[in-house]
């Protein structure tokens, strides 16, 4: 249906809209692309400084065709972050099926890819997708809403695109009860870790916006920055991060060809437009609809359980830090911190065994007896120290939170699998699913007529694993074939092990600058590369770099070598069906 | 209030408290149990608060701009009604029950050690010397943090607790409603026991191997659960429950059921008997594997072997001591037929239920004197406890070591280099055996010197000659004078070691000297040039067997230590180098050294235990590089901010995030 609606619309723009012809008259296919946009919107002021762009840009010797009865993968190298163009093969030979998943990057990270040459721009990616697709992307996928994922995603890169599907998952739902309560409470729980983090200590709040970054966006343009930031979203109830912002550009852009799309795991299996042997499962984010009835949840999943429970937890201590919540206790038991060093009663007793900086002059011993005061001790602390005091403790859980958070936006990621052809070959794409996303892939199965197909069965058939959060912990499950839990010892089993091939998007020395972040794990990228037989592919390392490990099959790396294409931007690698 | 001459001081105080936590209250079947009267020693000054001895109770709230009117426990109305009825929204009793499910702790400890609990000293500069000072009492904040977390703060000599709501719905849980840490009994004494343990052992907050931070959780886990049996009510109605059969699963395993479940794992946070079959989703007993050590690598997951193999000795104890019972009660053969099991039976199996429990906590507890100051690992755990208790008890007619060495190595526990694992070969050497293994001749007068003679030295405290302090030994004095004695004793150890006869004793109990040429990184002393050796306090403990014998020990703890760098070159060039200054630049500290157990009745050393190696063990400081360089590899991808987290608060993180 949303292929015939968009039939209709290119029909009035009064133009052809096979894109062959594109490729056939460049000029005329540049501006029928660029002049759509320009004709609804006329308030674009850009217009015609993006369409010259397009017009450059699209010329067919920069196209992405894939070779017949194979699928090009181009991973780009954006910086710390995730950005990749799957080119499926149309109904004809130039008449390609384009698929993007995620485009963003953590600012400052791109540098380190290459140091010394020019630094890659998200814009630069953007033009190279605009001419390798045209301008059309078939479908593109938004993973999860972090800043590493989608602050490519503008309105001045993409405004002169067409997307005929944007596919989100579930939990991007806005009539979905589950969802809306989830990001009510996700809300919320940010908007209590900017109070306090704006209450911390310098030094401490530093460290809770680096999670925060991850989860309102920023680029190497618009630099994060926490006030502006908590008073963006704090606007009268529905103000937007930027990477609310970023999210709206394809959903807008897909709405009109009316192709938003919430995919839901295990639910049925998807289909490409234009692309009929490709299937899509969606494996994650789990979602169980007995989740918030659910009575007894079971010891092991830890997913739901926990995550939800951690959440809860989250939003009672973001309610305090934003002084909306009171003490649990009634008043006659209660005395306010300030008052209570005043208190006729008990004034005495907070000040000898807490202790008030205001209050200079020690009275430590009035509420003792005289016998210990008399015994005062030469090595004895103070009744009333200020190192014993708790006044803050209670924030430093922020920074906890904050990494809860991070993990529990990771584990809404949208995990696709992508099956070549019925039973053939599959590309996995983990985006950045942590252990409680992996381990509900094989909680159901998807009917196929009259068989079933089985999140175990997908992982045997993967070729190509786009692997989860930059190869970090907990991102890519380990284990061998025996465990119950989806595990990397399950991916590409007999002759697929064969041609098995991992891309990690991650800049290692960028990483090393963030405190430490261990992108990606030594312990993950061996096991990957012992898998592969070196055949991993990530984000920092040229082409020319990678090498086979010992005892890999000569032939193997030979053929995988044959259908890489690499370049400063770009890895393109061709798999065929 | 007057106190009345006629009658003399109460030995205890009675206080109502929740046996488990709010949760078993509130449903039918449990409710009975549900609370309990404890009797805790009666303080004479004990202030609102409550402040008294050992503990403070400090009832401050931050996140909520709140601080609670602390409860006087001396109030006439609440002094005749065994304290404020058990009730989560009067925070009054919240302090209460920390108070006195501390101080129930607290007395299992001091009953075990047989000497008076010292909470660890605050490390302070004054005027540029370091000193350390006196912390009387541990302090206690009941509403410390909004979190699903509770921990002991070693830096703050503080117990924090949170409180939090329940996100979930689970089996006795009500989304929204509030759950306080601080009304979980198990949680109170698990976290009560972290601080006892510290007192004792400060080195055990580092971890250098796999197994130290696992012990500090296993051992308060096993504290938490045993100290339980101590309620008759309730074990009498676990025992009817599982008629008489403690394997099958009951409360008296597990652990914090209340927060287990409302942070949405759907049972309790920990389970010594059993868990839920993940394919059946049914209970079912733990079957030991000697190969789940080498799985578990995550603090909690060790630390649940060990409870797993002290807890199966407990039972295999127990099943031993009353088999004649259920003998009795099946004419003879062993096998109860169906149905309740009498009231008579059920008393006597508690009784010997509560018999066991006991002996095997005050075993365990013990044990932390016979242990190596640093790097403990469970294997040496084991053998601490066999040479414990053998000294005390050496007959052992229950079999109670051979139930734990037995348990141990199913769950595959095993002690470094042992030949053999019967529990006579797990002993600790005695001093002669030590020294006969390092070939060295000693001398009765030496070590008498260490009593009778004053050492040398220039502190005049280190010209005395060391007392078994009487104050220790009669468990009277204040604990202030039992610190300054400890302090004191150790000075005098010190001069003996280092200056006077004992010096002879050091390639026997594994220490270096100059005259061994160690390596420079070996710190030296600042003024006598010679490699730098701490003795810890020295502690006088006495012990009272079970059949009324006593045993008194001086604990001693002596270690040095060494400059240690991540990178093995550098390490090797600087050990080829030049001598390093004491504070030079280093990236971790490698320590070796030994506990001694010195008898100050017969003048003898009892034991020596001593680290797996020297001070100048190459291959040791390499083990301890590799484990931290490779342990650096983090867990997560943003393990520096879990690192920082820990190294603000050990014990913090360990309670909170287990699972991703």
């Amino acid at each position: 249906m949303a292929k015939r609606a968009k039939t209709a619309k290119r029909k009035t723009a009064g133009k052809s809209k096979r894109n062959k012809k594109v490729a056939a008259n460049t000029t005329a296919a540049g501006k029928s692309v660029v002049k759509e946009p320009a004709a609804k919107k006329s308030s674009w002021k850009s217009s015609t400084k993006s369409a010259r762009r397009a017009r450059a840009a699209a010329s067919s010797t920069s196209r992405l065709i894939p070779p017949p009865n194979a699928v090009t993968v181009r991973m780009y190298r954006i910086g710390h972050g995730d950005c990749f163009l799957l080119a499926f093969p149309g109904n004809a030979p130039d008449n390609a099926v384009y698929v993007l998943i995620d485009c963003g990057y953590k600012p400052g990270s791109p540098a380190f890819i290459n140091r010394g040459e020019p630094v890659v721009k998200a814009k630069d990616i953007v033009d190279d997708i605009r001419a390798a697709t045209g301008g059309h992307l078939d479908v593109a996928v938004i993973t999860h809403e972090h800043q590493d994922h989608v602050n490519g995603i503008t309105k001045e890169n993409f405004a002169d695109f067409t997307i005929d599907e944007a596919w989100f998952a579930w939990t991007e739902r806005l009539d979905d009860k589950l969802a809306k309560n989830l990001r009510k409470q996700y809300k919320d729980k940010l908007l209590g870790l900017f109070e306090a983090r704006n209450r911390l200590a310098a030094d401490e709040a530093k460290k809770v916006d680096r999670f925060l970054e991850f989860e309102v966006g920023g680029d190497d343009d618009k630099k994060f920055n926490a006030s502006t930031a908590a008073s963006m979203l704090g606007a009268a109830g529905d103000g937007e991060s930027m990477n609310k912002s970023s999210m709206k550009v394809f959903k807008d852009l897909a709405e009109k060809q009316n192709g938003l799309k919430f995919l839901v795991p295990h639910k049925q299996i998807y289909k490409i437009p234009r692309a009929p042997n490709v299937r899509v499962f969606a494996l994650g984010p789990p979602r169980d609809s007995d989740l918030l009835t659910s009575l007894d949840p079971e010891g092991t999943e830890k997913f739901h359980s926990l995550a939800m429970a951690a959440f809860s937890a989250g939003n009672y201590f973001a309610a305090a830090a934003a002084g909306k919540s009171g003490s649990p206790f009634a008043a006659r038991y209660r005395l306010g911190i300030d008052a209570a060093f005043r208190d006729r009663d008990y004034g005495d007793f907070f000040i000898d065994f807490y202790g008030d900086n205001r209050k200079r002059a020690r009275r430590a011993a009035r509420t003792l007896p005289s016998r210990i005061q008399d015994a005062r001790r030469k090595s004895e602390v103070e009744t009333n120290p200020s190192w014993r005091r708790i006044d803050n403790d209670w924030l430093l859980s922020a920074e906890a939170l904050a990494l809860d958070m991070n993990k529990y936006t990771n584990n809404t990621s949208l995990a696709l699998a992508f099956e070549l052809r019925k039973g053939g070959k599959v590309l996995l794409f983990a985006a950045d699913a942590q252990r409680g996303n992996w381990v509900s892939w094989s909680k159901k199965n998807w009917g196929d007529g009259n068989e079933i197909i089985t999140a175990r069965d997908l992982l045997a058939r993967t070729v190509l694993y786009k692997v989860g959060h930059h190869g970090s912990h907990n991102a890519t499950l380990d284990g061998s074939a025996s465990n119950d839990y989806p595990n990397i010892g399950w991916m590409a089993e007999g002759e697929h092990a064969r041609e098995f091939t991992a891309m990690i998007t991650a800049v290692r020395a960028w990483a090393e600058t963030q405190e430490g972040w261990d992108h990606p794990l030594k312990s993950i990228k061996d096991a990957l590369m012992a898998k592969a037989s070196g055949r991993v592919f990530q984000t920092d390392t040229d082409f020319g770099k990678m090498q086979m490990v010992d005892g890999g099959s000569r032939q193997d790396w030979n053929a995988f070598r044959s259908r890489t294409k690499a370049g400063r931007l770009y890895f393109d690698y061709t798999i065929a069906f | 209030m007057r106190r009345s001459e006629l009658i003399s001081e109460p030995g205890s105080r009675h206080l109502r408290i929740f046996a488990f936590d709010p949760s078993l209250s509130a449903q039918f079947d449990t409710a009975g149990i549900g609370e309990i009267t404890i009797a805790v020693p009666w303080e004479k000054n004990l202030l609102p608060g409550p402040v008294g001895e050992y503990i403070e109770v400090v009832d401050v709230d931050p996140a909520s701009g709140a601080m609670y009117k602390p409860v006087d426990l001396n109030e006439q109305y609440i002094l005749a009604q065994n304290g404020i009825a058990p009730s989560e929204a009067n925070p009054q009793f919240h302090q209460q029950m920390v108070y006195a499910v501390a101080m129930a702790t607290i007395g299992h400890f001091e009953q075990a050690l047989g000497r008076l609990a010292l909470w660890s000293s605050h490390p302070s500069w004054r005027g540029g010397e370091y000193e350390e000072q006196f912390v009387q009492r541990l302090r206690i904040y009941p509403h410390a943090l909004r979190d699903r977390n509770a921990f002991y703060s070693p830096k703050k000599k503080a117990l924090l607790f949170g409180y939090f709501p329940v996100g979930i719905k689970a089996a006795g849980t009500t989304p929204g409603t509030l759950v306080y840490t601080c009304l979980s009994h198990d949680i109170i004494a698990h976290e009560t026991t972290h601080a006892l343990l510290d007192g004792v052992h400060p080195r055990f907050n580092e971890a250098v191997n796999l197994d130290v931070l696992a012990f500090h959780e296993a051992f308060a886990d096993i504290v938490a659960l045993f100290q339980r049996f101590a309620y008759p009510g309730v074990l009498r109605d676990q025992i009817a429950r599982t008629r008489g059969d403690l394997s099958n699963e009951n409360f008296l395993g597990q652990l914090a059921q209340q927060f287990g479940k409302a942070s949405g794992r759907g049972s309790a946070l920990r389970d010594a008997i059993g868990g839920i079959d993940k394919e059946t989703g049914e209970w079912k007993q733990h079957v030991p594997d000697v190969n789940a050590l080498q799985k578990a690598l995550q603090p909690h997951d060790r630390g649940s072997i060990l409870v797993a193999a002290v807890f199966r000795a407990f039972l295999t104890v127990y099943r031993a001591r009353t088999r004649d019972l259920f003998r009795l009660a099946s004419e003879g053969t062993g096998e109860l037929r169906p149905g309740e099991i009498p009231p008579d039976l059920v008393n006597r199996l508690a009784e010997e239920a509560a018999r066991s429990a006991q002996y095997i906590l005050q075993m365990c507890i013990r044990a932390i004197d016979y242990c190596p100051p640093v790097g403990l690992t469970f294997g040496d755990y084991l053998r601490g406890i066999v040479t414990a208790d053998k000294e005390l008890n050496p007959e052992d007619p229950y079999g109670y070591r051979l139930a734990f060495v037995e348990s141990f190595q199913k769950w595959g526990i095993h002690p470094a280099g042992m030949r053999s694992i019967i529990p006579e070969a797990l002993l600790w050497p005695t001093l002669d055996e030590a020294a006969d293994e390092a070939g060295v001749r000693l001398d009765r007068t030496d070590i008498e010197a260490l009593f009778l003679r004053p050492q040398s030295g220039k502190d005049p405290e280190q010209r005395a000659a060391l007392r078994g302090s009487q104050q220790e030994l009669r468990l009277t004095g204040t604990r202030y004078d039992a610190w300054v004695g400890a302090e004191r004793n150790a000075a005098i150890l010190w001069g003996w070691l280092m200056r006077g006869a004992g010096r002879k004793l050091a390639p026997v109990i594994g220490l270096v000297l100059n005259k061994d040429k160690p390596q420079p990184t070996v710190v030296c002393s600042r003024t006598a040039g010679d490699v730098a050796t701490e003795v810890h306090s020295v502690r006088t403990a006495v012990r009272r067997g079970p059949r009324g014998a006593s045993v008194s020990d001086l604990v001693v703890e002596i270690t040095q230590r060494r400059h240690g760098y991540f990178d093995a070159g550098e390490q090797k060039s600087k050990d080829r180098g030049g001598p390093l200054a004491r504070d030079a630049r280093h990236d971790f500290t490698y320590r070796a050294g030994c506990t001694l157990l010195i008898d100050p009745v017969t003048m003898e050393v009892r034991r020596v235990i001593r680290t797996l190696g020297k001070i100048n063990d190459n291959a040791r400081l390499e083990e301890l590089r590799k484990f931290l360089t490779e342990r650096s590899e983090p867990v997560n991808a943003f393990a520096r901010t879990q690192d920082t987290l820990r190294n603000r608060e050990p014990f913090a993180l360990l309670h909170r995030n287990e699972e991703d």
